[in-house]
């Protein structure tokens, strides 16, 4: 059953096309929102649950990753490799920075962060270019 | 990539980009509290970011289900706002058998131990229930770096077999409508 949906979803890129820029949009919006939450303490988590935009953000990379097949024999620019490697550090001190309170899961997750954005840049990069 | 795979492409980011905008601007308007007037609740089951349950626990308050049961003094709780206000208009919905005065008020400086209470003055509602409302003024209270304010409650004498049984905390706070001018020394000052 799920393999099907899959299937389909690989066999449809209109529908991985929308995930890959529900994936995009969510990005930004939770590292503004965390970026915001480390300057002014409470501007987002006094008014929405910031862990409900953790969830919905690396949900919806866990998604993509899933449903959106890599394309082969497709090389990523040089440029591109310090755009994403600026924006996967930026991103992991972020969540890091974020999880200082909690000790360890800080130093876990914040790298974890930092793969997971890298990864996925690569993808949508590659995708762009196919 | 074909065109029509550009066009939805395209159309799927000019929606996520608009939906992003939407939820910060909904932000902004939230902190900026625009209208001057803010109003919070703690009912002790859905948890309130903005209005913490009174402390410390175990010793002083016992947390029940929908309820808290104040066992003695002097107890705490933390008041969280957007931005700066003049004043705030507490009330608390609580039954008691205690028979003295219940005072609150906000804590101006916690190392100087220095707060100005004010007696919550009562009206009776069903049940047994009563409502006690006080109105503190929040000029000069330095609130933290999270803008959050430390209020205090006081009722000499309650105890476990006096005790305190709170349903409900509401905050109406208070302040000048927000202008553009304002807009920036209103947010950063954590002065209120």
């Amino acid at each position: 059953m799920v393999g099907e949906v899959i299937k389909k979803i690989h066999a449809t890129p209109v529908i991985q096309t929308v995930i890959a820029e529900f994936f995009r949009a969510a990005l930004v919006v939770g590292s503004i929102a965390m970026v915001l939450e480390v300057v002014r303490p409470g501007t987002v988590s006094y008014f929405v649950n910031p862990l409900i935009i953790l969830l919905i953000v690396v949900g919806s990379a866990l998604v993509t990753i899933g449903l959106v097949p890599p394309k082969a024999n497709i090389t990523t620019q040089k440029s591109d490799w310090w755009f994403l490697g600026v924006l996967a550090l930026a991103a992991g001190w972020v969540i890091g920075w974020t999880l200082r309170d909690f000790g360890w899961l800080a130093w876990v997750l914040g790298p974890i962060t930092a793969m997971m954005v890298a990864a996925i840049g690569m993808e949508l990069d590659n995708e762009e270019e196919a | 990539m074909n065109n029509r795979d550009h066009k939805i492409k395209n159309i799927a980011r000019a929606i996520f980009v608009f939906t992003g905008t939407l939820f910060f601007f909904w932000l902004f308007l939230q902190n900026a509290v625009w209208s001057g007037t803010f109003t919070a609740e703690q009912n002790f089951h859905d948890s309130s970011v903005l209005i913490s349950p009174f402390s410390p626990e175990a010793t002083r308050v016992h947390t029940r289900d929908r309820a808290q049961l104040i066992v003695g003094e002097p107890v705490y709780l933390d008041l969280r706002v957007p931005r700066s206000f003049a004043t705030v208009k507490l009330s608390l919905t609580y039954r008691t058998d205690y028979g003295g005065i219940v005072r609150i008020g906000p804590v101006l400086d916690e190392h100087a131990w220095q707060f100005v209470l004010r007696p919550l003055e009562t009206t009776v509602l069903q049940d047994g229930w009563m409502r006690g409302t006080a109105e503190l003024d929040l000029t000069g209270v330095s609130a933290k770096a999270d803008r959050r304010v430390r209020v205090l409650l006081s009722a000499p004498g309650i105890s476990e077999e006096l005790p305190i049984e709170l349903q409900n905390i509401r905050a109406e706070f208070q302040g000048k409508p927000m202008t553009l001018q304002k807009l920036f020394s209103h947010i950063w000052l954590e002065k209120l």
